[in-house]
């Protein structure tokens, strides 16, 4: 133990081979991290400042044609008009409120799944399998099934309006907020059973002698369940907790199928506001820009997270 | 072999290199998915391909929006088309501004003025150069259900002004039929009401005007004034329950299937509507066609018409080989076919009279009287301002913004450009 003390890492990894690995393995990784991951990070970086289309290589590049560059230089308006734009606002708000129903909802309801059904039994299987399900679909296919079944003309809206007796069908789909609120609904579906998951398996290694142990001593289950199985899958909940926050950010797929933003703009979340106000509507420079938040967002948290909550873990 | 007769043999390769050197004109198109349209076109590559020795056309076709989204990146690249289809409008500008494109000469340019459209040229014109030849013209029109309008007892082709056809909805409303049926979601349907009413309100050289950006832009009184009677009629809700949540496709199904009165849409949604029907849509004599109606006191005229401008245009490295043959794909013979056949509605002022079906014909009427054409809004303003029309277009309609605020949010997009 003395002599690794005092050996350098590096002589450490002659000796024991592993440098013969680290350079077998290490320069494509970071090479695929480099030109898929850094590079686009960069580059969103550097065309932000510019009003640019997405013409030539890149926006101060020099067009001979004309001899100008091919974007034109705007500095911070892009940011300036990302910030005052409503629907850029409202985006920001709806991303926020899939974090909070993921943490309020989502996972409290992963939760309580979790608590009821991490017992191996037949009957446990089966439950586990159904509420999984729903993870396993593509998100375009589930939003493609969604935007049928809200469908107040032919949908199990359609149908749920006469059963209640409704004069005029019901469109969630096309009224503000419940356009939203029903991706919200759908994301819930969608995404409890793989943090149940999460917390199942964080509940399958917990001693079962510390619970036996509750047991002689007379806790109910529900002592049981806040006062050691909690307290022991806190590393997994944490877990799920930066998952759900980072997917919340990340929300797109389902949109695009079920309203593609609408109605005016209302049900955009960040992603989706970049790819219609960036790329459908050619400004790479403004898209650029609303990349370079999302993705200070995204490591603002990440930082914050680690360094709080998952602190020592 | 000696060495004489390598160099022969060396010569005659040469030669015969030479003798087949080919030339391929590389034409890019959108999906040309009605069968009649496809067929024109291969039939009229073949044909100059046999006549043309020496020369090669091939088509390439593509959906839509990957077709938007390749062109930017396909342009600058090395396997760049000849000639692509264009929409014309700001996405054409920023091409050929960008240097992109490549103008005709002007010896060619004025032929072509004589046989093919000026109209159409214009439209593939940027800063008085001209880069393409026109195909179809698309014009928008209120279209009307006859058995609808029967059974209400109204007589749409009485309709002359905005107040007269905001009448006629309360008509249908009252009389339990839907006045018009709208895909919202796609925003640009909803955008049609809000161009014409714009058109009709400060006619052409009030729309230049706020291009421009003279008078306020779009932060004006005609602009706020569109908008104001636009909301006048979505205050009578004219639209089918849920609109905001159906696209155009289902939308113009729906029309088909006889849901509504009304539906302001372009001569295009005549095979749309009965491809979207679900009994194969309304026939030709249950569809009747009225202009958009003028508005009281408006500068503009009940001849203006709003719609498309298609063509194809040349990329930077067009050769004259490129020219030679777009000057027989969009020319007069392939678009007086397509006339006779109801293959599109032809550019071509003597292709025009050709059209044979009593819908089309109408659009064509339209078209040919027409005293000033004004291109889609969402295109002519190009991609981030034609978007923001939209926008507006759809929030208005769900009533989150009033006219004045949609008037400055257009003018904040456009002092941003």
């Amino acid at each position: 133990m003395a002599r690794t003390a005092h050996t350098s890492l590096w002589q450490r990894w002659a000796q024991d081979d592993q440098l013969r690995m680290i350079l077998i393995f290490v320069p494509p990784a970071i090479l695929v991290f480099t030109v898929f991951v850094m590079m686009p990070m960069l580059q969103a970086g550097f065309f932000a400042p510019w009003k640019w289309s997405g013409y030539g290589p890149a926006p101060w590049a020099m067009n001979e044609t004309t001899q100008t560059t091919f974007g034109r230089w705007v500095g911070d308006r892009n940011f300036e008009r990302m910030l005052g734009h409503s629907a850029f606002r409202q985006a920001v708000w709806n991303s926020g409120l899939v974090i909070a129903v993921s943490l309020l909802v989502q996972l409290p309801l992963a939760l309580a799944l979790a608590l009821m059904i991490y017992r191996t039994s037949r009957a446990n299987t089966v439950f586990r399998l159904i509420f999984f399900l729903p993870y396993i679909l593509a998100e375009v296919a589930t939003g493609l099934i969604f935007a049928f079944a809200l469908d107040g003309n032919y949908g199990l809206s359609a149908w749920l309006s006469q059963l209640v007796g409704l004069e005029e069908a019901w469109f969630p789909l096309a009224e503000r907020p419940w356009a939203y609120y029903s991706i919200l609904a759908v994301l819930v579906w969608k995404y409890f059973g793989f943090h149940m998951m999460i917390y199942i398996a964080g509940l399958q290694s917990i001693n079962s002698e510390l619970l036996e142990s509750a047991e002689i001593d007379g806790a109910t289950s529900w002592q049981k369940a806040w006062y050691i199985k909690i307290p022991l899958i806190w590393p997994a909940i944490t877990v799920s907790i930066f998952y759900s926050v980072l997917g919340a950010l990340q929300v797109f797929d389902l949109v695009m199928p079920m309203t593609a933003g609408g109605p005016s703009n209302s049900s955009h979340t960040l992603v989706s506001y970049l790819y219609n106000f960036g790329f459908i509507r050619l400004d790479v420079g403004f898209g650029s820009a609303v990349g370079v938040f999302l993705f200070v967002t995204g490591v603002v948290f990440a930082l914050a997270y680690r360094n709080t909550v998952q602190r020592g873990q | 072999m000696n060495l004489r007769s390598l160099g022969m043999g060396l010569v005659a390769a040469s030669l015969a290199t030479t003798a087949v050197a080919e030339t391929t004109v590389n034409v890019l198109s959108i999906n040309r998915d009605s069968t009649p349209w496809r067929t024109l076109y291969d039939d009229v590559v073949a044909e100059y391909n046999a006549n043309n020795p020496g020369v090669t056309v091939t088509v390439e076709y593509m959906e839509d929006e990957s077709f938007k989204q390749k062109l930017p990146t396909l342009l600058q690249s090395a396997s760049a088309p000849d000639m692509f289809f264009s929409w014309s409008g700001g996405v054409f500008y920023e091409q050929a501004q960008q240097g992109f494109l490549k103008h005709l000469p002007d010896d060619v340019v004025s032929a072509w003025q004589q046989e093919l459209s000026p109209g159409g040229m214009a439209a593939l014109s940027y800063k008085d150069k001209f880069y393409g030849a026109p195909e179809a013209s698309q014009n928008v029109a209120i279209w009307y259900n006859k058995d609808h309008a029967a059974a209400l007892g109204v007589d749409p082709t009485s309709i002359e002004t905005w107040d007269d056809l905001l009448a006629m909805v309360q008509v249908a409303k009252d009389g339990g039929v839907t006045p018009f049926v709208v895909g919202g979601q796609d925003k640009w349907p909803l955008h049609f009401f809000y161009s014409f009413l714009a058109m009709r309100i400060m006619g052409q050289d009030g729309m230049a005007a706020s291009a421009a950006g003279e008078n306020g832009g779009f932060d004006n009184a005609d602009w706020v004034r569109a908008g104001q009677e636009y909301l006048r009629l979505i205050e009578l809700e004219p639209f089918q329950n849920g609109f905001m949540g159906v696209k155009y496709d289902q939308a113009t199904g729906l029309w088909g299937d006889g849901e509504s009165l009304f539906h302001l849409m372009g001569d295009w949604d005549l095979g749309a509507s009965r491809g979207a029907a679900s009994d194969g849509g309304l026939s030709n004599d249950q569809l009747g066609v009225i202009p958009f109606p003028m508005v009281t006191g408006g500068k503009g005229a009940v001849t203006d018409t709003l719609g498309g401008a298609s063509g194809f245009v040349l990329t930077s490295k067009a050769g004259p080989e490129a020219i030679d043959f777009l000057k027989t794909f969009m020319g007069v013979e392939a678009q007086q076919r397509a006339a006779r056949e109801g293959v599109y509605i032809p550019t071509v002022p003597s292709a025009g009279g050709l059209v044979e079906d009593p819908i089309l014909k109408q659009f064509a009427a339209i078209g040919g009287a027409s005293t000033y054409h004004q291109l889609f809004l969402d295109q002519f303003f190009g991609s981030s301002l034609g978007g923001a029309i939209n926008d507006v277009s759809a929030q208005m309609a769900t009533g989150d913004i009033t006219a004045e605020e949609a008037a400055a949010l257009l003018e904040e997009t456009r002092a941003f450009q």
